[in-house]
């Protein structure tokens, strides 16, 4: 039996990870922290795999990121080095990890929040205190990254189907070149977001207008428990387990 | 021999694979050098997926997609882009310029550089699109069906040898179809072949193309309507 868990006890999670992996200490913290961020995942239904298969490409970054703060972090233990340059020493890596493992826990609690709908996790936010047009335009936000991402690809091929070989052109052209990609870009998001604020107000969506519903979240026996459980791996993971 | 080809395609789509569906399942199509054809089908059927496949935008997860015999995945895009144009259903999205001239010439200012063999050409395509009144209006102020010439415009000057139209005629009026029917005409009359991907009926009997209809799975069928 599958269980749906209140989008508040989701946004109540994703703060008290993202709280809990800015202030752990160190790197033991940090990965029970992303265990505890996985486990989760799998409680409110988020497709690990899909979403590991989605931030596959940043991985090198996180390698390069990971390279670069050892590189700038003075370490006592070097692991690669030429002659006295250190390029990779243990505390460098360690630093490098906790970057990285700080990013993940933050892009699996991006996928936390987005596994309920925009309405229920609008209510959610309405429900918790928050104003509602900050919840309007928080779930508007996260539901249109995907559009944008979508079109700047499309422009992109566009520009590429013009037979321009954008590889061989040099770097300052090539900047221009991906200046000029911001035109069509710009001009469908303003287009795009136009055309929302109209049909937003049409259906009678007015800013400072107080909003009643008729809709209300209620929070179930596993939502207490599973925010108790989360507030009890907390207190230990921050201040027992250290 | 065929310039596009697909051969036993098989794919499916984030969504699709979850619910383990294939949006194709052992497609095959073969279009021949300057052939008019055209794609209909009800709408996810795919067709604007098999647009996408043939330009490499997306892979197949089985089969292949052949480009004038060579698989598609050997090209670079930038080469696909001068054997192939592709008129997005969102023209706007290929619109990267404020004036008409520089739209053009585009390619050729961050490519091979503006000769007079282009200049003519470029002369040669504003008549031929009917822009010149409209040659020194800024792009962001032309009508939807001046835009669609505009983007039109920018790939004939690649001197493709086919064609793609994504729905061509959503958002455009009688008037302004009945010009862009004209405007294929010429184009297909210059021996540069097309498909055509279109729901618009009325437009396609206009117009002297095979017609293939897609079913569920991919299955593709020549058609009369």
């Amino acid at each position: 039996m599958s269980v749906t868990f209140d989008p508040r006890t989701k946004i109540f999670s994703v703060v008290v990870l993202s709280g809990m992996v800015l202030l752990s200490p160190n790197l033991m913290n940090q990965l029970m922290i992303m265990i505890m961020t996985i486990l989760l995942c799998l409680m409110f239904g988020v497709n690990i795999f899909i979403l590991l298969k989605k931030i596959k490409k940043f991985l090198v970054l996180f390698l390069g990121i990971i390279v670069i703060q050892s590189i700038f972090t003075n370490g006592q233990t070097d692991l690669v080095f030429i002659g006295s340059f250190t390029i990779l020493s243990v505390e460098g890596l360690q630093l490098g990890i906790n970057y990285m493992l700080r990013v993940l826990v933050i892009v699996f609690c991006g996928a936390i929040v987005s596994s309920s709908s925009m309405r229920n996790t609008m209510q959610g936010m309405v429900q918790l205190g928050l104003p509602y047009e900050f919840a309007l335009m928080t779930s508007i936000g996260v539901r249109f990254l995907p559009i944008l991402m979508d079109e700047i690809k499309q422009t992109y091929m566009a520009m590429e189907l013009r037979g321009i070989n954008i590889k061989k052109i040099p770097l300052r052209r090539r900047i221009e070149l991906i200046g000029r990609l911001f035109v069509p870009i710009v001009n469908a998001t303003l287009v795009r977001a136009k055309k929302l604020s109209e049909s937003t107000e049409m259906r009678g969506y007015i800013i400072g207008e107080v909003r009643s519903s008729y809709y209300r979240l209620r929070f179930k026996g596993c939502d207490i428990i599973l925010g108790l459980s989360i507030i009890i791996m907390a207190f230990l993971i921050l201040f027992i387990i250290r | 021999m065929a310039f596009i080809e697909l051969e036993n395609i098989e794919y499916s789509t984030k969504k699709r694979k979850l619910n383990k569906e294939k949006l194709f399942n052992g497609l095959d199509l073969k279009i021949e050098n300057n052939a008019f054809v055209t794609i209909i089908g009800d709408n996810g059927i795919g067709k604007t997926t098999l647009s996408k496949l043939i330009i490499g935008e997306i892979n197949p997860d089985k089969g292949s997609v052949f480009l004038n015999g060579q698989e598609v995945k050997a090209y670079e895009r930038f080469e696909i882009g001068k054997m192939i144009g592709y008129l997005f259903q969102n023209e706007e999205l290929q619109l990267f310029c404020n004036k008409i001239e520089e739209e053009l010439l585009f390619s050729y200012e961050f490519g091979e550089g503006i000769t007079e063999e282009i200049h003519t050409r470029f002369n040669n395509i504003i008549k031929e699109l009917s822009l010149e009144k409209v040659l020194k209006t800024p792009i962001n102020k032309l009508s939807k069906g001046e835009k669609k010439r505009v983007a039109i415009g920018t790939i004939l000057m690649n001197t493709p040898k086919f064609i793609i139209l994504d729905e061509p005629t959503v958002g455009l009026d009688a008037k302004l179809i009945d010009d862009f029917r004209n405007i294929i005409l010429k184009i297909y009359q210059q021996g540069i072949g097309i498909l055509l991907i279109s729901h618009d009926m009325s437009f396609i009997k206009s117009l002297p193309t095979k017609i293939y209809k897609i079913s569920t799975g991919g299955i593709v069928n020549e058609c009369n309507i």
